[in-house]
């Protein structure tokens, strides 16, 4: 059983389509790395996942429940997969433990005092216990992003997914957050990375997904996609970026 | 000179007034305060309603939120439009010779806070929404992604953000209607205004005119010295300002 499967998703904004029926399955504790140029549509099938994007036509499957299933309990399953995103989307209004202990609290009706001793656990994991009290605008954006993982994490999620978590980043500070997802991995935690991280996605990444065009042009062994890509699509990509 | 002077600022003519217009000032303040709580929840509820529908994932669900939104936007259209001096004479002048039983029994004091009040609500319920739509979207997807539903984003994530941003308009707005609470004037309320106007028509002399407008600056003066505070204090607390100026 997969954690995630995606059946032929197409995704149409108006008359641009931008996913031409892409199928993904994500095996349990599994790392996947999504790669591809910009307008590629890594992202919208990141966000086709958990439901952000509506997929225009096609499937998604969480374990054995359709999240695109009519009537299917959308808030309900979409809370079994946690989501970072490239701009943090801390709640600016919140203290950063409450960011992190808010949604155990009101959408699990988790005790309280429980959900924020787990929230500072968890905050101690990524390495900002003593941030706890701050709000996020005084953070730097490697620390939001972390508390931002920390967050997703405090929900307990079957899986993971990552929409570029890096790319608003300086370049000093996206180490740390790629050491966080790095732990994550490790853990054993299943997790799709879109991501412009070629290192990060040879070292720790199980598949890579490259995507061109709204579709999968290739995929596999990391070493051999980033090193011996089979489509010319491919090289031509990786030829740009390493 | 003299004459020009003692027409404004004649203290002997203003200060047999002075007890009478005290106690119109506190009735004014009175309907600006119960008409303010009217309209930041009716213009709540309407600024709710105009987002109604847009996290609904069935059909039906988006023919009601579309119905709903409807409803708000021919309210708060209508009432923008419409002068609060004719809404205030058509309730005053209608309400107690209306066979319904809490209506027909209102005071010229309650119907006066209830008109300003729906007619404040259209604004606000714009000052509002002005502020909901400012959150950046990003707020709701992560609000989303973290399981809660449309109503609890709204609610947690959202409006918070909404209303701590238009702080500054929502008081600008507060001090308007302090000021068209002079409207009420016109009918048997006895707010400040009428008192000063009704001296002024005894005396033919304007000062008492002029310590009305003083209850005033008095009131509103410290209300926009608070106003600046709070844009300030916002600032630095988040570092950067995020609150819509009026």
């Amino acid at each position: 059983m997969s954690a995630i499967r995606a059946e032929a998703i197409h995704k149409r904004f108006a008359d641009n389509e931008v996913l031409r029926g892409v199928d993904l399955e994500v095996a349990p504790g599994e790392v996947v790395c999504v790669i591809g140029p910009s307008g590629s549509g890594k992202s919208t099938l990141l966000r086709c996942l958990n439901l952000l994007e509506r997929p225009t036509s096609g499937r998604v499957f969480l374990g054995e429940d359709e999240l695109t299933a009519p009537g299917a309990p959308v808030d309900a399953l979409r809370r079994r997969l946690g989501m970072v995103f490239q701009s943090f989307n801390l709640f600016p209004h919140r203290t950063v433990l409450d960011n992190v202990a808010l949604a155990p609290v009101t959408v699990l009706g988790r005790d309280r005092g429980a959900a924020r001793d787990e929230a500072r656990e968890l905050l101690g994991q990524v390495g900002l216990a003593d941030k706890a009290a701050e709000h996020p605008a005084r953070l730097s954006g490697g620390q939001q992003q972390r508390v931002a993982i920390a967050r997703a994490l405090a929900m307990r999620p079957e899986a993971m997914l990552f929409d570029e978590v890096t790319s608003a980043l300086d370049p000093e500070l996206v180490k740390d957050v790629l050491g966080v997802m790095r732990q994550l991995a490790e853990a054993g935690m299943t997790m799709v990375v879109v991501t412009h991280e070629m290192g990060f996605a040879r070292e720790v990444g199980d598949r890579v997904v490259f995507m061109d065009g709204g579709a999968i042009v290739e995929q596999g062994d990391p070493a051999q996609v980033l090193s011996a890509p089979k489509a010319e699509r491919t090289k031509r990509f990786l030829s740009r970026v390493l | 000179m003299d004459e020009v002077l003692r027409q404004y600022f004649d203290w002997d003519q203003a200060q047999p007034y002075f007890g009478d217009l005290a106690r119109g000032f506190w009735v004014t303040i009175q309907i600006a305060f119960l008409a303010e709580v009217i309209c930041l929840s009716l213009g709540m509820v309407l600024a709710l309603m105009r987002q109604a529908g847009r996290g609904a994932a069935t059909p039906a669900g988006r023919i009601g939120g579309k119905v709903v939104r409807g409803v708000a936007i021919v309210y708060i259209n209508v009432f923008r439009a419409l002068p609060a001096l004719l809404v205030l004479l058509l309730m005053a002048g209608s309400f107690p010779f209306l066979p319904i039983p809490v209506i027909q029994d209102l005071s010229a004091f309650q119907i006066a806070f209830l008109a300003l009040g729906i007619v404040y609500a259209a604004y606000i319920a714009e000052v509002y929404r002005a502020g909901i739509e400012s959150v950046d979207r990003g707020q709701t997807e992560a609000a989303r992604s973290l399981g809660m539903s449309h109503r609890q984003a709204m609610r947690l994530i959202v409006v918070p953000q909404a209303v701590r941003r238009v702080l500054p308009p929502l008081m600008n707005d507060f001090i308007a209607l302090t000021k068209d609470v002079a409207l009420v004037s016109v009918i048997a309320v006895g707010d400040v205004v009428s008192v000063a106007r009704d001296a002024q028509s005894v005396t033919f002399n304007s000062s008492t005119l002029v310590a009305a407008g003083v209850f005033y600056l008095a009131f509103t003066l410290p209300l926009i010295w608070i106003l600046d505070r709070i844009i300030a204090r916002e600032q630095r607390r988040t570092g950067h300002v995020d609150v819509v100026k009026p």
